[in-house]
């Protein structure tokens, strides 16, 4: 992993408009994306984690969504400014999104070459053997044997794993320096999973390309990411190196969570739980957004006194300062 | 648990009203036209004079110039305001029987072969694709030349050919619920097909079926000035809007009032009842409901 | 197969084949798909019983015929003692009541235009004479079981929450008193932090009313923690067989050693060592003859690639089963 950064996200407000008030879908995130890391965003459904990839894609659904304020610095401009256009061309080349069922993303009637070379056209004003030439290459960097052969067979001629790593070539076949992926592998079987997550980790090592994981399953980040935020109700309430934040979770939610997920190499009669649900995103307390499931929310806290900001608590280990002392869920 | 232990807010009927306007918007123009349709057709024998008296002595008055037939009279000196306002009870009548009996059968064919699969419903879909695929006009001309011209004649004509319509959506739209757990779930606890076809299937087909009667209305209107426009609809004479455009046809340069104004107000109520289906398919659409 | 005199439901040699025909009007066999081979298990009053396995191992065919809405080709299930291809009419409308179904997707399972009261009380309608009165205390004392509120009956399923839904489908399973419910993947549509407070239900559940579950999930780590006793499929077989500490501490057949090795890491310093089986699983039209695993076994025996040893689970250790070909593959 270098030290060079990709992506720079810093104050990262996404609200939606809607009948029934301002959706504050995301607001004010900041985190950094360096070149080969895998950053895990973590949380559950609302909070947020999906729209902050649509925001660096800049997908909002408008008119509703709209970022509101903060910048998302890529290569040193700032995508928030970028218009469409712009975005479009940087989705093809600059930040892809992974396709979130890899086995039937691949159009049935059309073979491999077709596939591969109509995305490499748009990068590559080449002919078409020199294109076929580097489908053929892109095959073989993940891992498809006999690649001259294969490029020529339709999606039902190969099995799962062959087709997911066509879908892998797909998406690195203009070269991006960053991937999204968007719970790429609810779906699967746990076998299929694991290869799909190898494949994901055999293309950073080949291209150094940067991954954002977005998931709500702590396995995945536990086996995937270098680091991790999580986000909670449209904020990021901790972000640290993914060893660290496993071994010394300080937000009381982070500690909840990592302990509720049953865990196949321990024995234990009853989870942990944490009560009550996350809090509606149209209507978000003042101050500190987690109060509501606190387990000891300070006076302060309670009164909604305390802004949400994040605290170095030890190098690269950041949390929300609100929660920071608040200790445990039973 | 706990976000949901609060009560809800009640709203006094006033406010509810209110915040229901706001929040759907209703279609207010096409809604006008068919409170007036209504009304119209309804107290036609209040509103208006008899629409089949003629009086040669006030034949083609053209409109706007004699306050006692303000839409003018037609060549056998017809008030134009009174068939015009009686033209809509005749669109009433034509309209809520057949839609309610091609409903009726269409729903049952298309739950029964949704529902059943099978033998069942490739019989049953064969004959409703053959009814689809005959032209409509003709079908109904055949009919109305052994039932006879009139109301029941048309009735019976316009059912025969729309009933299939209601089936085929009605069969699609079963054939996706079906397939959701709640229905799969209610088999495995034994509830009764008879049951799980009312109150499983029919409910949540029903937002689909109420977007396609207020379409399907347009086009049962359409369908029978058709008719009665090429003469077997209404006997002639009656005060039904095609056979109108059909008399003023002839004279359609001298007296073009008699054509004009049925057909702008079929025009006017088709369009109306198409506007208020796509309002409904909106207001039903649970997505949308769900962020009341 | 060892059997206690504690079982509710006992499974012998089931077997389920489809037929596979080829041309529209004159219909030709050409082959039949195996879905289920042969398994034979007990579930036992007031246990888990959980099926794992990949999609298309014959899960959920299984609990399709437990729960009497596929008949058999062969074998025989029996309830309580009776066999129920000679249920009467009358047995046959007790066993549909006592034996419920929770689904994956609460999104799915609740009739969106029915209220809760009414979906609760579907299967006490359907099965008892209860007056209006009896009814509403029940679905009272239900949502209250588990963990609402009597005001929640009155509304309709899309006021509420994924795990708020999964609780009212429970609510509804619970509602004739059952004495098996077949869970099908009944946490994995929901949030982590919802995911343990349903699990810690099923489990208080269980140990209240002496329920036993029959459940189907992808997550290892999810069905050790609910489990008594785990079966492993594989291509219409059960392959190994026991409770859980032995399938998942000393597991003796090599799918069930991938499929652990596959299962995500609860910490990312105990990364797995990943056991990638060769090839793909084959076709369950006509599958392979005898050990269905050979093709993918990454030791067999010179016997078992002739196919000459027949499958047939053997007791490796007490309550522990094991097909008898690959007990001892590598």
């Amino acid at each position: 992993m270098s030290e060079e950064i990709l992506l720079k996200v810093e104050n990262l407000r996404t609200h939606f408009h809607t009948k029934t008030g301002i959706v504050k879908a995301v607001d004010g995130i900041d985190f950094e994306l360096h070149k080969g890391e895998t950053l895990g965003v973590v949380g559950e459904s609302g909070s947020g984690k999906s729209m902050t990839a649509w925001s660096i894609l800049g997908m909002v659904p408008k008119p509703a969504g709209r970022i509101e304020s903060g910048k998302i610095l890529y290569h040193g401009e700032d995508l928030v400014e970028k218009s469409d256009d712009e975005m479009r061309a940087i989705r093809g080349t600059g930040i892809c999104m992974v396709m979130q069922d890899p086995l039937t993303s691949l159009n049935p009637v059309i073979n491999i070459k077709k596939q591969l070379t109509e995305t490499l056209e748009l990068e590559y004003d080449e002919d078409k053997p020199s294109l076929l030439q580097r489908a053929i290459g892109l095959l073989s960097s993940v891992n498809i044997p006999a690649p001259e052969m294969r490029v020529t067979s339709f999606p039902h001629e190969m099995s799962g794993g062959m087709r997911q790593r066509v879908v892998g070539a797909i998406s690195i076949s203009r070269s991006p320096d960053i991937l999204i992926a968007d719970e790429p592998t609810t779906s699967l079987d746990v076998t299929i999973q694991l290869q799909y997550l190898k494949l994901l980790k055999d293309i950073q090592e080949e291209t150094g390309v940067g991954i954002i994981f977005i998931t709500h399953d702590f396995g995945i980040v536990a086996k995937m990411c270098d680091r991790v935020a999580v986000m909670y109700a449209g904020h990021i309430i901790e972000q640290a190196d993914v060893v660290e934040l496993f071994d010394n979770p300080k937000h009381p939610y982070t500690k909840a969570l990592l302990k509720s997920v049953p865990d196949l190499d321990d024995d234990v009669d009853m989870l942990p739980t944490i009560e009550g649900q996350p809090p509606d995103l149209a209507n978000t307390p003042s101050g500190c957004v987690f109060r509501d499931r606190c387990p000891n929310p300070s006076d302060d806290c309670k009164e909604g006194n305390i802004e949400m900001a994040m605290i170095e608590v030890s190098p690269g280990h950041w949390v929300d300062q609100c929660c920071v002392n608040c200790g445990e869920i039973d | 648990m706990t976000s949901l232990n609060f009560e809800p807010i009640q709203l006094t009927r006033g406010q509810s009203i209110r915040k229901w306007i706001k929040d759907y918007n209703p279609p207010w123009i096409a809604l006008t036209i068919l409170t007036v349709l209504l009304f119209c057709g309804f107290f036609a024998n209040f509103l208006v004079g008899d629409p089949m008296t003629n009086d040669l002595k006030a034949r083609q008055i053209p409109p706007f110039t004699d306050w006692s037939h303000i839409f003018g009279t037609d060549i056998l000196g017809k008030d134009m305001t009174a068939r015009l306002v009686f033209g809509c009870r005749s669109v009433l009548l034509v309209t809520a029987p057949s839609i309610i009996v091609a409903l009726l059968i269409g729903t049952t064919v298309g739950l029964l072969a949704g529902y059943a699969r099978g033998w069942v419903d490739s019989v049953l879909m064969r004959i409703t694709d053959a009814t689809l695929g005959f032209p409509s006009i003709l079908v109904a001309m055949l009919i109305v030349t052994f039932v006879g011209t009139g109301y029941t004649g048309v009735i019976i004509a316009v059912t025969a050919t729309t009933w299939a319509r209601f089936a085929r959506m009605i069969r699609g739209e079963v054939l996706s619920v079906r397939e959701r757990d709640f229905v799969v779930l209610a088999g495995i606890l034994g509830v009764s097909p008879v049951m799980i076809m009312w109150r499983h299937l029919m409910p949540n087909v029903i937002n689909t079926l109420m977007v396609m009667i207020s379409l399907m209305i347009g086009q049962v209107i359409l369908l029978e000035a058709s008719l009665s426009f090429l003469g077997i609809g209404m006997s002639p004479g009656e005060p039904a809007w095609g056979i109108m455009v059909a008399e003023g046809r002839q004279q359609l340069l001298t007296t073009w009032w008699v054509s004009l104004f049925p057909g702008i107000l079929i025009t006017l109520v088709v369009m109306a009842f198409n506007f208020f289906g796509d309002w409904l398919r909106d207001y039903l659409d649970p997505r949308l409901r769900r962020a009341r | 197969m060892a059997s206690t005199d504690n079982s509710l439901i006992k499974v012998n040699n089931l077997k389920k084949h489809y037929p596979v025909t080829k041309g529209a009007i004159t219909k030709t066999l050409v082959g039949t798909v195996k879905a289920i081979d042969g398994i034979s298990f007990d579930i036992n009053k007031g246990e888990t019983f959980s099926l794992v396995g990949e999609s298309g191992c014959g899960k959920t065919t299984t609990t399709k015929m437990i729960l009497m809405s596929e008949p058999p080709t062969d074998g025989i299930v029996q309830y309580e003692g009776s066999d129920m291809a000679e249920f009467t009419t009358a047995s046959r409308k007790e066993f549909k009541s006592s034996v419920q179904a929770v689904f994956q997707d609460p999104w799915s399972s609740l009739n969106p235009k029915m209220r809760v009261r009414d979906i609760i009380a579907e299967p006490i309608v359907t099965h008892e004479k209860a007056t209006n009165n009896e009814i509403q205390e029940r679905v009272n004392e239900l949502l209250g079981v588990v963990g609402m509120h009597p005001f929640h009956a009155e509304r309709y399923p899309h006021e509420f929450s994924g795990g708020q839904r999964q609780r009212i489908a429970i609510a509804r399973a619970l509602s004739t008193r059952p004495k098996l419910m077949v869970l099908d993947e009944p946490v994995s549509a929901l949030d982590v932090s919802i995911r343990a407070q349903v699990l810690n239900l099923l489990k208080e559940l269980q140990q209240t009313y002496e329920l036993s579950y029959l459940m189907i999930a992808h997550n290892l780590a999810t069905v050790k923690y609910m489990s008594h006793q785990v079966a492993v499929m594989y291509l219409g077989k059960i392959v190994e067989l026991g409770n859980p500490k032995e399938i998942f501490g000393d597991p003796r057949h090599p799918y069930t050693r991938a499929l652990i090795s596959a299962a995500l890491p609860s910490h990312p310093r105990l990364q797995r060592d990943e056991l990638v089986l060769v090839g793909e699983v084959p076709s369950p039209i006509d599958p392979p003859s005898n050990c269905v695993f050979r093709t993918r076994c990454p030791e067999p025996t010179d016997d078992c690639k002739n196919g000459n040893i027949e499958m047939g689970l053997i007791e490796v250790s007490p309550g522990h089963w094991v097909d008898q070909c690959c007990a001892n593959c590598g």
